[in-house]
């Protein structure tokens, strides 16, 4: 049932997995453009991921295997003191390649076969997110912008238990370098909007200006002639400098739904 | 899970370094305004002296409502109209901006003008002076009132066999500043430099960005009025209209009478303080193009003060000098 992207149906085909999942969890904030003060709250999002082996493959000892995500989340934070509120929406995507090493771990359960995949690879990702604080003044609104090359790390472990198989995953990427808007601290919303005055509000990004993780922990699992994933993403995200700080972090419990799809090779 | 807890450290904000006690409030409020506030140089306030006094204060506090009192009278120092604490339960303002000044306006006088069937285009409300015919009279009473290119137009259309307009912002509080220049555009055929801005680059209290122009552009409002325009202002003319009389200073055919404005050329931004509330404060200011700042006020052309009960002196200035202008051949 495991669809790895390497077991092709036939010498053309290929199959292609697709996870549609939602979460919801907690979330946290921190803006210095909009705030000083740290937010907490809620959030919630859909998102799509998939992978699928590279039609060629060249090595015997691993296969490449490319992979993309595209989410979109919203939620709603508050400040300790009750007063105010953040609301947030935004967007993630990215796409990124890896070659995949697939250990045989031998029998498991007597009779069925387990094995560990490892794989580790760029990842090109986007990241934009809008925050709204109505109660300030001329400067009401604030965003994340960030375009990000991350190194992107992965482990399954697939295995069969009492008849039904289980994989159980864990993936994290982090940034290596890129792009960020950073927004003067001091800066209006009315002087970047209208005066489109940007001097210095999008830089350069790398790990010491700007952190960003995503990690995942899920198990997926075979549940009534369906496959789910039941998982914690979480995704930490600090940058600024010593004017500026934003950050946010966020822990949420993912549930979804496994697609394989078999990709064709058809000649017209 | 540890690696959560570990990063939860670094997201909450290094910004905040005070208390949320009346003592760690009152600190912050200072520190705020120390590094935020753009005036405290222009205005020679002794910022450093404000301090110890309500720190003393803070000490003896018993509820929030007398926290807010003394934080209040602290930023009452700065006498800006720009400057305020929110709370949940009041906000302060600064009233001595305009006190000293005559009140210019006396808005039960305004039917005996426009009388009672006037029209209301967007925010502005208008008609043909009563007895005057060839004088057309528009109020705009908020710059928070939104107005777009066919409200003017219906308006200009109404007053197309007019000599002159009279633009009443007098108690005009300010609001946007895009419907400030848009408004100001409606007065100018020409792209128009007005003035500069600048905002704050850091704590220092001389820490300003370059001086940036602004013009007002031509193109905000489609729609133009190229004859006579008297401008009627007071002291309670404040922000965003502060920014439009300075504005109309240049516009070709405008005349300014009145009082003088009360200011506010800072734009304001605000701030999160440990409790909650917050304060709005200048942060960005304003010249006008011959680098004058206009946050204490702008000078009418023609000073005019209202002292009869029965009429308007300040719109029978402006009726008389619109009467009295030559049309040009």
């Amino acid at each position: 049932m495991w669809a790895h992207g390497a077991e092709k149906t036939a010498s053309a085909d290929l199959l292609r997995t697709d996870v549609l999942y939602l979460h919801y969890g907690g979330e946290w904030l921190a803006d210095s453009y909009l705030s000083p003060l740290l937010y907490d709250g809620w959030t919630v999002g859909i998102g799509n991921e998939w992978w699928t082996d590279f039609r060629k493959q060249t090595h015997q000892a691993y296969r490449w295997r490319h992979m993309g995500n595209l989410q979109g989340f919203g939620g709603n934070t508050v400040q300790s003191q009750k007063h105010n509120v953040i609301g947030f929406f935004g967007f993630q995507g990215g796409w990124g390649a890896h070659p995949v090493w697939q250990f045989e771990t031998g029998l498991s359960a007597g009779i069925q076969h387990s094995h560990v995949e490892l794989y580790a690879g760029p990842y090109l990702g986007a990241d934009f997110m809008l925050k709204s604080l109505s109660t300030n003044v001329n400067k009401p609104l604030s965003f994340d912008l960030g375009l990000d090359l991350n190194l992107m790390v992965g482990a399954s472990y697939a295995f069969r238990c009492r008849k039904t198989a289980y994989r159980l995953l864990y993936e994290g990427r982090i940034n290596v370098l890129g792009a960020m808007w950073l927004p003067d601290y001091w800066e209006s919303y009315y002087e970047i909007t209208e005066k489109v005055n940007l001097d210095g509000s999008i830089c350069f990004s790398h790990p010491g200006n700007r952190q960003f993780l995503r990690q995942q922990i899920a198990m997926d699992f075979e549940f009534i002639r369906s496959t789910w994933r039941l998982g914690v993403i979480h995704e930490y995200q600090h940058y600024g400098d010593q004017k500026r700080h934003f950050a946010r972090q966020s822990v949420a419990l993912s549930v979804g739904c496994i697609f394989n799809y078999k990709l064709t090779k058809t000649k017209l | 899970m540890i690696l959560c807890v570990l990063l939860m450290s670094c997201v909450s904000d290094p910004d905040i370094q005070f208390d949320n006690t009346a003592r760690g409030n009152v600190e912050a409020l200072w520190r705020i305004i120390d590094e935020k506030y753009c005036f405290i140089e222009e205005k020679g306030i002794d910022w450093n002296g404000v301090l110890p006094i309500y720190l003393e204060k803070a000490d003896s506090i018993k509820d929030q409502r007398e926290l807010f009192k003394i934080m209040a009278q602290m930023l009452d120092s700065l006498h800006d109209g720009h400057v305020n604490l929110y709370s949940a339960f009041d906000v302060s303002a600064s009233s001595g901006w305009y006190d000293s000044y005559p009140l210019n306006f006396n808005s039960s006088l305004l039917p005996l003008y426009i009388g009672n069937d006037y029209m209301t285009a967007g925010g502005l409300t208008y008609n043909k002076i009563k007895g005057h015919e060839q004088i057309g009279y528009i109020r705009y009473s908020s710059f928070s009132n939104s107005f777009g290119s066919l409200n003017m137009y219906y308006v200009i259309k109404y007053f197309e066999d007019c000599k002159g307009i009279i633009l009443d912002v007098r108690n005009n509080g300010g609001g946007s500043l895009l419907n400030a220049y848009k408004l100001a555009s409606t007065f100018m055929k020409n792209t128009t430099h007005v003035g500069y801005w600048q905002h704050k680059t850091g704590p220092k209290h001389d820490a300003f960005s370059e001086l940036e122009p602004l013009y007002v552009d031509s193109m905000d409002m489609t729609v133009k009025w190229l004859r006579p325009v008297v401008v009627l202002c007071n002291r309670r003319s404040y922000s965003a209209t502060n920014t439009f009389v300075s504005c109309m200073r240049y516009a070709p055919h405008a005349v300014i009478i009145g009082g003088k404005t009360g200011g506010g050329g800072g734009m304001p931004l605000s701030y999160e303080l440990p409790n909650g509330w917050m304060v709005r404060l200048s942060s960005v200011r304003m010249t006008d193009r011959d680098y004058v700042s206009i946050e204490e006020g702008v000078d009418p052309d023609r000073e005019v003060t209202l002292v009869s009960n029965d009429k308007d002196d300040i719109i029978e200035e402006a009726i008389q000098i619109i009467k009295n202008i030559i049309p040009k051949e």
